[in-house]
């Protein structure tokens, strides 16, 4: 589709209209990633700071607690894209179908989605605890018994803590139901003159359609996963021995450590990481290109 | 104060140790000195037939398997403050304790020491022999407080600050001297400092701190918040009367333990016990050495130094 020149004369208006979000674009997003890029080149801390080069990135390279940040945000990443995008365009493909009470699953589905993440960790921790916990109490009554300690013990802590957050895939639901409510009903009218079972029309109708909406998913739930900080650090802090860490909260602790440069090439290597995301994911979904 | 040298000669030994830089100036003056003992729920450990606080880590033991059998959590600790203060009690009453919590923790190499990997492998053995509350590592705080403060832990290490709790939660509670015949002396926190600039108003801070440091002053404040003097002060009888009795007893008692030392967090940085939350469940679930959760702690501490 091409847009139309702008009237003649109408050039200065424009260019002036775009002055306030081009300068608040400036001060709050340019300027700190610059600062941050900058930053990161430099053993920076409240003694002082002096030119390192690359030096903090080559520390990177040999940090064991990096490595494992890295690990663990890649883990969190694809448990966001292949459970919780796929959760959440099933539950939308299935309330669509407007079974009987979808408005009352719809909110409660998406109910996590308004409470603070450190409020829903809270619960989490209490959910988890060991000694009155309602996960073991849960697995006592049926018969399974259970003491540990899931967000502490080394091999269940990572997927306990992805498992407060994975399955709650509102915001993709809500956005895909939208998409499908706005395909034409004439699309799925033909699809039933051509024979098309309730499965083949969510498979071969609805599914290609949504190729955009999954993908602005898939970008939402990976920047997500990049940025993901409030609930591992209140439920468990990184810990333990680092099986939950993950590169914002690494990027935390090396701050409030005082390691501010290294911190900031954590936080650098970050927007990087986002920018490859979203490029990528555009790519793979051809966000915004047309098959037709 | 170098001038006033009656009024210095009047804290605790120690007391400005927190308070100075390493060439000895000193840069605040101390407002408390805590000190640290055990609590025990003397109705629980009657019930499991314990008659006495143990006064030996092997009694700590015994004591533990005597409480496991009347379905009581024995001790109760949280991966962090609390956990650490028993860590310090047991490198505490071993000898020559006292002075690597006060100095030698700075220098790291614990793995090289062996009281401190006795003590390391004690405070774990207590985790695996179920003598601890099953979610004793979050590092929260309340994770200790709350089992014993709801009659379901028999003990835990904490300070004078804990009273008031206890106290809301009317258990029948004592406060003990560490099995091993030590308590945690932290000697002198919550400092006071000034910016002054010119001597009028130096004489004048000076003449405030003297004020407030005084047996008078000392007193009143202990008598309303619990928490004691750095200064030699020997209360009497009939003022002694109005002071906490759990804790103030503990306090009449330091003079006379084997070993008197600060705690943990005295002299390591945020980063050990940051390494410490971390690594603590890791290690009692046998994902780690003692060894490696030892390395960590020293290379955390060598980090911030």
């Amino acid at each position: 589709m091409r847009l139309e020149a702008p009237t003649r004369g109408m050039g200065l208006g424009i260019a002036l209209s775009l002055v306030p979000g081009a300068a608040l674009f400036t001060v709050f997003f340019l300027v700190p990633v610059g600062v941050v890029v900058a930053t990161s080149l430099s053993d920076w801390s409240p003694i002082g700071s002096a030119f390192t080069g690359l030096e903090n990135y080559r520390l990177l390279l040999a940090d064991d607690a990096f490595w494992m940040a890295l690990r663990n945000t890649a883990l969190f990443a694809v448990a966001a894209l292949f459970i919780q995008v796929p959760v959440g365009v099933a539950v939308a493909i299935i309330l669509s179908q407007r079974i009987r009470g979808w408005r009352v699953l719809r909110t409660v589905y998406f109910l996590p989605n308004v409470v603070s993440g450190a409020a829903l960790a809270l619960v989490y921790l209490t959910f988890y605890n060991p000694r009155y916990g309602l996960l073991n109490q849960a697995l006592g009554a049926i018969g399974v018994d259970s003491s540990r300690d899931w967000l502490f013990d080394v091999d269940t802590a990572l997927p306990a803590v992805a498992a407060t957050w994975v399955f709650t895939a509102g915001v993709v639901m809500i956005l895909v139901m939208a998409e499908i409510a706005a395909i034409p009903a004439e699309v799925y009218d033909a699809a039933l003159v051509d024979g098309a079972s309730g499965w083949q029309r969510a498979r071969y109708v609805t599914l290609p359609l949504l190729r955009d909406v999954i993908g602005v998913c898939a970008i939402l739930v990976l920047l997500f996963t990049l940025a993901y900080f409030d609930g591992v650090y209140i439920m468990t802090g990184g810990g333990p021995a680092d099986q939950t860490l993950t590169l914002s909260l690494y990027a935390f602790q090396q701050y409030s450590e005082s390691n501010w440069g290294y911190a900031n090439a954590i936080g650098a290597l970050l927007i990087a990481l986002g920018a490859i995301v979203i490029v990528a994911v555009r790519r793979v979904f051809r966000i915004g290109q047309r098959d037709f | 104060m170098e001038r006033d040298t009656t009024w210095k000669a009047a804290f605790e030994p120690g007391a400005f140790a927190s308070l100075s830089d390493d060439e000895g100036h000193v840069w605040g003056i101390p407002e408390q000195r805590d000190v640290v003992g055990v609590y025990y729920n003397e109705a629980l450990l009657r019930r499991a037939g314990i008659a006495a606080f143990p006064t030996t880590w092997d009694e700590l033991l015994a004591a533990c398997s005597r409480l496991k059998a009347t379905s009581v959590i024995p001790f109760a600790m949280d991966g962090d403050w609390v956990t650490q203060l028993m860590w310090a009690n047991l490198i505490g009453t071993q000898p020559g304790g006292a002075e690597f919590l006060q100095s030698g923790i700075e220098d790291g190499g614990f793995a090289d020491d062996p009281d401190v990997v006795q003590a390391t492998e004690f405070l774990k053995r207590l985790h695996t022999d179920g003598c601890v509350n099953k979610d004793a590592f979050s590092g929260d705080y309340n994770r200790a407080a709350a089992p014993f403060l709801a009659g379901q832990a028999a003990m835990i290490a904490n300070g004078p600050w804990m009273v008031a709790d206890i106290e809301a939660a009317k258990i029948d509670a004592g406060y003990a001297i560490s099995p091993g015949d030590g308590l945690i002396v932290i000697p002198g926190s919550a400092g006071w400092a000034s910016g002054a600039k010119d001597d009028a108003h130096r004489e004048a801070v000076a003449a405030f701190m003297r004020f407030i440091t005084s047996d008078e002053q000392m007193l009143r404040k202990a008598v309303a918040t619990g928490s004691y003097w750095p200064t030699k002060l020997e209360p009497t009888a009939s003022q002694a009367e109005r002071l906490e009795p759990l804790s103030y007893r503990l306090l009449e008692q330091v003079d006379e333990v084997t070993y008197a030392y600060p705690h943990a967090k005295f002299a390591t940085p945020q980063a050990f016990t940051k390494a410490w939350i971390n690594d603590w469940p890791a290690y009692v679930q046998g994902a780690m050495s003692t060894e490696d959760f030892l390395d960590g702690l020293s290379e955390a501490v060598q980090r911030q130094r």
